[in-house]
C-alpha cells in the first residue's frame, strides 16, 4: 500500500524524467508538444489524487515521515492546479527564451514534486528535503533568462537569501531535535503538550519560523521578493507568488496552527509573533507598492501584502483562522495567476513592463484589460469578486479570535485601502488613458483566451456562489488534525 | 419560490449581455440606448407590480426568493435571499425611477457608449441588489458592486478634475466600507452564539431590542455609524461627495447621489433601529451635534460655492442631516411610540424625495453644462430666456429640495420634525432655521443660472422636444405625485417600520 501513498510524487517524477529523456534524445521537439505533454502529466496526477486511499490511514515506518490527511490532499491539489496554469504560462513565454526552451517547461514539474512531498511532510527531514527540492529548482527557474542582467541579478539574490534561510531552518531544526530528541513532528507535538516550554525550544521554533518566513515573503524576510519578481520570467514570478508561498503556508500550518492548542504560553508567544509579523507585512507590502511603476514589481509587493493577511489568519491559531487562510489561498491563486497570465501575454510584445505601458490597453485588447482589471480588483478584495471572501474570512477570524487580536484590523484596513489605490493604478492606465501606440497586440491563442475567460469568470461567480470553495475546504476542517496527538497524550 | 424579485436583477444583466454581444452582431449607437431603456422600463414596471401586489395586511418580507448558499463550519452561513417589505419597496421604487431617468438622461453620442451603459447598469444592479437582499452579506456585496463602475465612469467620462475626484471617492468609499465591514462583524459576533445569523428574517425572529448589552450596543453602533455614515457623507466624512458628484457624468451623479447614498441610511434603519436602540440612545447627542454641523457648517459652505454642481453636491450632503434627524426619532420609541413612527416614516419619505430631487438637479445641471460648457455661476445667467423647459424642471428640483409643500420632500421633512419635536425641541428649532440656508443657496443658484443677464456670446438651445425632457419630467412628476399622495408609499412603509419595534 505504501507505493499508493506517494503515487502523485512518483507519477510526476517519472513523467518529468520521461519528458526530459525524450527531449534529449530527439532533436527539435516543438515547444508546443512539450507544453501539452507537461500539462497532460499534471492533469493526470491531479485526477490521480482521487485514487489515493480515502481514510488516509498510514502505518509502518512511513507514517512517521509522511501524512496523507485532508490538509495534505488539499494542498497537493492546490499545487497541481497552480502548476497547470504556470506551465501553460511558461508555454506562452517560452518563445522569448534564448535557449533550452523545453527544459523551462519541465523544470516546474520537479518543483511541484517537492511541493507535493512538502504538503505531506510529517518529519523535519522530509520537510527539509522537500523544501530544498522546491528552492533549488527555483534557483534555476528564476535565473532562466540568462541573457538578461535583471534575471541573473534576481537569481543571485534568490540564491544568497535562500541559502541564508536554509541555514536558519537547519539551525532551528537542530535546536528542536536537541530538545525533543526526535525530528518527527508528532514527537514535537507530544512534547509541546506534555513538557514544559524551554528557551531552547522557543529559539528553535523562532528560527524555523524565520526559515519559513522566507518562503512566505513575510517581513523581515521579504527583501528578496520585489527584485526577484521583477527580474524572473513572469511565469516563474507567478509560481513563486502562488505555489511557493502556499508551500510556506502548509509548513507553517502543520508546524504551528495545529500545534499547541492546549498550551497557553506557547499559544501566546506564537500567535503574538505571527500577529506582529502579519501586521508589519501587510503594512510594508501594501504601502511600498504605492510608488511602483513596474507591474511585476508591484505584484511582488502585492504578494508580500497578501502574505501579511495570511499570517494574520495564521495568528489566530484556531480552526476559524485555518479556514480563512485556506479560503484566502484559493481566491488568491485564481486572481494572482490570472494577473500574471495576462502580464505574460502582454510581455510578448511590450518593450517594458511599466504600468504606463498599459495605457489604453482597453482599446487594444478589451479581453486582457477586462481580465487584468478583474484580477487586480479581486486582489484588492473588493466585492463582489471572490477576493473579498478571503479578506472577509481573515477579518472575521481576527475579530473573533480568542487571543484578543482586534488591533490587527487597523493595519489590515490601512493596508487594504492602500492596496485599493495601487491595484487600481493599472486599471486607471488601461481604461482612462488613450493608447500610446496604435499597434495591435500579437494574436492570442484561442485556448489562452479561454483560460483568461475561465479564470475571470471564476472570480466573478465565486463571489456570489461560494459553495464550490466550501466543498474544497470542508474536508480539511472536518477531520481535525491533532487527533493523533490527543490519542498519543491520552496513552500514558 | 417566487422569481419576480430575481427578475429585477436579471434585467440589467440581460441588458449588459445584449450590449456585449451586440458588439459583433449589430453596430449603431441607438441600439445600446434602446436596450438599456427597455431593461430599465421593465424594471420600473416590475417594481410597480411588486409595490401594488405587496400584501400590506400580512406585512413582513414577501415574495421571498431563496437559494441556499455557503455553509462552512467556521464561516458565516451565507444565504442568497431576496425579499421585500415596505421599506425596501420605497427604496426599490426610488432606484427604478432614478435608473430609468439616468439612462434616459445619458448624453447622446457619448464616447465609448457600450461601456458607459454597462457601467450604468452595474451601478443600478448594485443598488437593486442591496435593497432586495435579506442577507447582510449580499446587502454589503451588492452595494460594493457599484464601486468600480463609478470609479470608471468618473475617470473616463468625468469633467473638471475627474482623476482626483475618482481616486478620492473610491478610496474614501472603499475605506468606509471596510470600517462598515468591521462594524457588521462586531455586530455578528456580539450576538450570543445560537442567535448568530446574517439573515434579516432570522435576526427579526430571534434578536430583540435588549439582546445586546447597552455597552456593546454603543460600541457596535459607533462602528456602524462611522461606516454607514461615511457612505451617506455625514460630517466630517463628507469631503468625497461634492467633488465626486461635480466630476461625475450626469447618470453616475444621479444614481449615486439619488440612490446609492441612501444605502447607509437604509442599513442603519435595518440594523441600528431594531437591535441597537440603547446604543442610539447613548450616542444621540453626539449624533445631534454631527447633524447640526452637517446642516449649518455644510450649509454655509454651500452658500459660498461658486460652481453649480459643487453647490448641488454640498447641498445633498447638507440634507443628509435631516435624514439622520429622522433616524433619531427612533430613540423616543419607548416613551412615545407614535412620534417615533411619524419621524421614521418621514425619514423614508425624505429618502425617496431627496433621491428624486437630487437626481433631477444633477441631471438638469449636466444639461446646463452641456449647453454653456461651464457650471461656474459667473459664466451663467438668464438661461430661462432660451431654455424655459430646462429652467422649469431645475426649479422644481430646487423647490423640492428646499421643502416646498406639494413636493415629496416637504411631507418627509414635516413628518421628521413632528416626530422629533417632543424629544429634541431646541435642536429641531435650530434645524428648522437651517432650512432657510437651503432656501438661500438654492434660490441664489436659480437666480445666477436661469435669471439675470444672459452672458454674451453664448449660443444654445432648449431641451430638444420630448426625447430629452421625459427623464426629468418623470422625476418631477414623481415628486409631485409623492408630495400630494405620500400614502402610496406610507401605507406599506408604516407597518414595516412598526415591525422593526416588535
Amino acid at each position: 500500500m505504501m507505493s499508493f501513498l506517494i503515487l502523485p510524487e512518483v507519477q510526476l517524477t517519472l513523467w518529468a524524467v520521461l519528458l526530459l529523456v525524450v527531449d534529449a534524445c530527439r532533436k527539435n521537439v516543438p515547444t508546443g508538444d512539450v507544453t501539452r505533454m507537461a500539462l497532460l502529466g499534471v492533469a493526470l496526477v491531479f485526477v490521480g489524487t482521487w485514487l489515493l486511499p480515502r481514510d488516509g490511514s498510514v502505518s509502518g515506518l512511513i507514517s512517521q515521515l509522511y501524512a496523507l490527511d485532508p490538509l495534505a490532499l488539499f494542498f497537493k491539489r492546490f499545487f497541481l492546479v497552480a502548476t497547470f496554469i504556470v506551465v501553460w504560462m511558461a508555454g506562452e513565454h517560452a518563445g522569448q527564451l534564448p535557449m533550452a526552451r523545453n527544459e523551462f517547461l519541465i523544470l516546474p514539474l520537479f518543483t511541484t514534486v517537492g511541493m507535493l512531498l512538502l504538503a505531506s511532510a510529517r518529519d523535519f527531514m522530509t520537510l527539509f528535503v522537500a523544501l530544498e527540492l522546491v528552492t533549488i529548482s527555483f534557483y534555476v527557474l528564476v535565473a532562466y533568462q540568462r541573457d538578461k542582467a535583471a534575471s541573473l541579478e534576481a537569481g543571485t539574490k534568490y540564491l544568497v537569501i535562500g541559502a541564508l534561510s536554509t541555514g536558519f531552518l537547519v539551525y532551528g531544526i537542530a535546536f528542536l531535535f536537541g530538545v525533543v530528541g526526535s525530528t518527527s513532528l508528532q514527537a514535537l507535538e507530544v512534547h509541546l503538550v506534555s513538557q514544559p516550554i524551554t528557551p531552547a525550544l522557543l529559539f528553535g521554533m523562532l528560527l524555523v519560523m524565520a526559515g519559513l518566513g522566507f518562503k512566505l515573503a513575510a517581513v523581515p524576510f521579504h527583501v528578496w521578493a520585489p527584485d526577484v519578481y521583477q527580474g524572473a520570467p513572469a511565469p516563474v514570478s507567478a509560481f513563486l507568488s502562488v505555489a511557493s508561498k502556499a508551500a510556506g503556508v502548509v509548513a507553517v500550518l502543520r508546524l504551528f496552527a495545529f500545534n499547541g492548542f492546549n498550551n497557553e504560553i506557547l499559544l501566546t508567544y506564537t500567535s503574538t509573533t505571527f500577529a506582529v509579523l502579519g501586521a508589519a507585512t501587510v503594512l510594508l507590502g501594501n504601502l511600498a507598492a504605492l510608488p511602483q511603476r513596474n507591474i511585476k514589481r508591484m505584484l511582488g509587493y502585492s504578494s508580500i501584502g497578501n502574505a501579511g493577511f495570511i499570517l494574520m489568519g495564521v495568528s489566530c491559531l484556531d480552526y476559524r483562522g485555518v479556514e480563512a487562510v485556506l479560503l484566502y489561498l484559493c481566491v488568491y491563486l485564481l486572481a494572482t495567476l490570472l494577473a500574471f497570465f495576462i502580464v505574460t501575454l502582454l510581455g510578448r510584445d511590450a518593450d517594458s513592463e511599466d504600468v504606463p505601458q498599459l495605457a489604453g490597453l482597453y482599446h487594444r485588447s478589451p479581453l486582457l484589460a477586462f481580465g487584468l482589471m478583474i484580477a487586480l480588483v479581486s486582489l484588492a478584495g473588493i466585492p463582489p469578486l471572490a477576493g473579498f471572501l478571503g479578506k472577509l474570512g481573515i477579518f472575521a477570524a481576527v475579530w473573533n479570535s480568542r487571543l484578543q487580536h482586534e488591533w490587527l484590523l487597523i493595519p489590515a484596513i490601512i493596508g487594504a485601502v492602500a492596496g485599493l489605490y495601487f491595484y487600481l493604478g493599472p486599471v486607471r492606465a488601461m481604461f482612462w488613458n488613450e493608447p500610446q501606440r496604435e499597434a495591435s497586440l500579437l494574436p492570442i491563442k484561442p485556448s489562452s483566451k479561454l483560460l483568461v475567460v475561465i479564470l475571470a469568470a471564476a472570480l466573478i461567480v465565486l463571489g456570489f456562489w461560494q459553495q464550490p470553495l466550501a466543498d474544497v475546504i470542508y474536508p480539511v476542517l472536518k477531520r481535525p488534525a491533532p487527533s493523533a496527538v490527543q490519542a498519543a497524550v491520552s496513552q500514558p | 419560490m417566487n422569481l419576480t424579485l430575481l427578475l429585477i436583477l436579471v434585467f440589467p444583466l440581460l441588458a449588459i449581455g445584449d450590449i456585449l454581444i451586440g458588439r459583433t452582431v449589430r453596430q449603431g449607437g441607438m441600439r445600446v440606448r434602446q436596450t438599456s431603456l427597455l431593461a430599465a422600463m421593465a424594471n420600473l414596471g416590475l417594481v410597480l407590480c411588486v409595490l401594488f401586489s405587496y400584501d400590506i395586511a400580512r406585512g413582513g418580507y414577501q415574495m421571498v426568493f431563496e437559494a441556499s448558499q455557503l455553509r462552512l463550519p467556521f464561516f458565516f452561513p451565507i444565504t442568497f435571499a431576496l425579499g421585500v417589505d415596505g421599506i425596501s419597496l420605497a427604496m426599490l421604487l426610488l432606484t427604478a425611477l432614478v435608473s430609468l431617468a439616468a439612462i434616459g438622461a445619458s448624453p447622446e453620442n457619448v464616447r465609448r457608449e457600450k461601456e458607459f451603459f454597462i457601467c450604468i447598469h452595474l451601478i443600478s444592479l448594485g443598488a437593486f441588489g442591496a435593497f432586495l437582499s435579506l442577507d447582510l452579506f449580499f446587502l454589503y456585496v451588492f452595494h460594493e458592486v457599484a464601486l468600480i463602475p463609478t470609479f470608471l465612469m468618473i475617470g473616463i467620462w468625468g469633467n473638471q478634475d475627474r482623476k482626483f475626484a475618482a481616486n478620492q471617492m473610491t478610496l474614501y468609499l472603499g475605506g468606509a466600507s471596510l470600517v462598515l465591514l468591521v462594524g457588521l462583524l462586531a455586530f455578528y459576533f456580539a450576538l450570543p452564539e445560537p442567535l448568530r445569523s446574517l439573515d434579516l428574517r432570522v435576526l427579526d425572529a430571534n434578536v430583540g431590542r435588549a439582546t445586546l448589552s447597552p455597552r456593546t450596543q454603543t460600541n457596535v453602533f459607533l462602528l456602524l455609524l462611522v461606516g454607514f455614515g461615511a457612505l451617506v457623507s455625514i460630517w466630517p466624512f463628507h469631503s468625497w461627495a461634492p467633488k465626486g458628484y461635480a466630476a461625475a457624468p450626469a447618470p453616475a451623479a444621479m444614481l449615486h447621489a439619488g440612490v446609492l447614498k441612501k444605502f447607509g441610511l437604509y442599513g442603519l434603519l435595518r440594523l441600528a433601529v431594531p437591535y441597537l436602540p440603547d446604543g442610539m440612545e447613548t450616542l444621540s447627542y453626539f449624533l445631534l451635534i454631527l447633524i447640526l454641523l452637517n446642516v449649518f457648517y455644510i450649509g454655509f459652505v454651500t452658500i459660498a460655492q461658486k460652481d453649480l454642481t459643487m453647490m448641488l453636491g454640498y447641498s445633498s450632503v447638507m440634507h443628509m442631516g435631516y435624514l439622520f434627524l429622522g433616524l433619531l426619532a427612533a430613540t423616543s420609541a419607548s416613551s412615545d411610540f407614535s412620534s417615533a413612527m411619524v419621524g421614521l416614516t418621514g425619514m423614508v419619505l425624505l429618502m425617496v424625495g431627496h433621491g428624486l430631487s437630487a437626481a433631477l438637479l444633477f441631471g438638469t445641471a449636466a444639461e446646463v453644462r452641456e449647453r454653456t460648457g461651464s457650471t461656474l455661476f459667473k459664466d451663467l445667467g438668464g438661461l430661462s430666456v432660451k431654455t424655459p423647459v430646462l429652467g422649469f424642471l431645475f426649479i422644481i428640483g430646487g423647490l423640492a429640495s428646499i421643502g416646498v409643500p406639494g413636493l415629496a420632500n416637504f411631507s418627509g421633512e414635516v413628518l421628521i420634525f413632528f416626530g422629533t419635536w417632543k424629544a429634541h425641541t431646541p435642536f429641531v428649532v435650530l434645524l428648522l432655521l437651517g432650512l432657510v440656508i437651503s432656501a438661500v443657496y438654492m434660490l441664489r443658484a436659480v437666480r445666477h443660472t436661469f435669471f439675470g443677464e444672459l452672458p454674451a456670446g453664448v449660443e444654445f438651445t432648449d431641451l430638444p422636444a420630448a426625447k430629452r425632457v421625459w427623464p426629468y419630467a418623470l422625476l418631477a412628476v414623481s415628486l409631485f405625485v409623492l408630495g400630494i399622495c405620500p400614502a402610496i408609499l406610507t401605507r406599506a412603509v408604516q407597518p414595516s417600520l412598526e415591525a422593526l419595534f416588535k
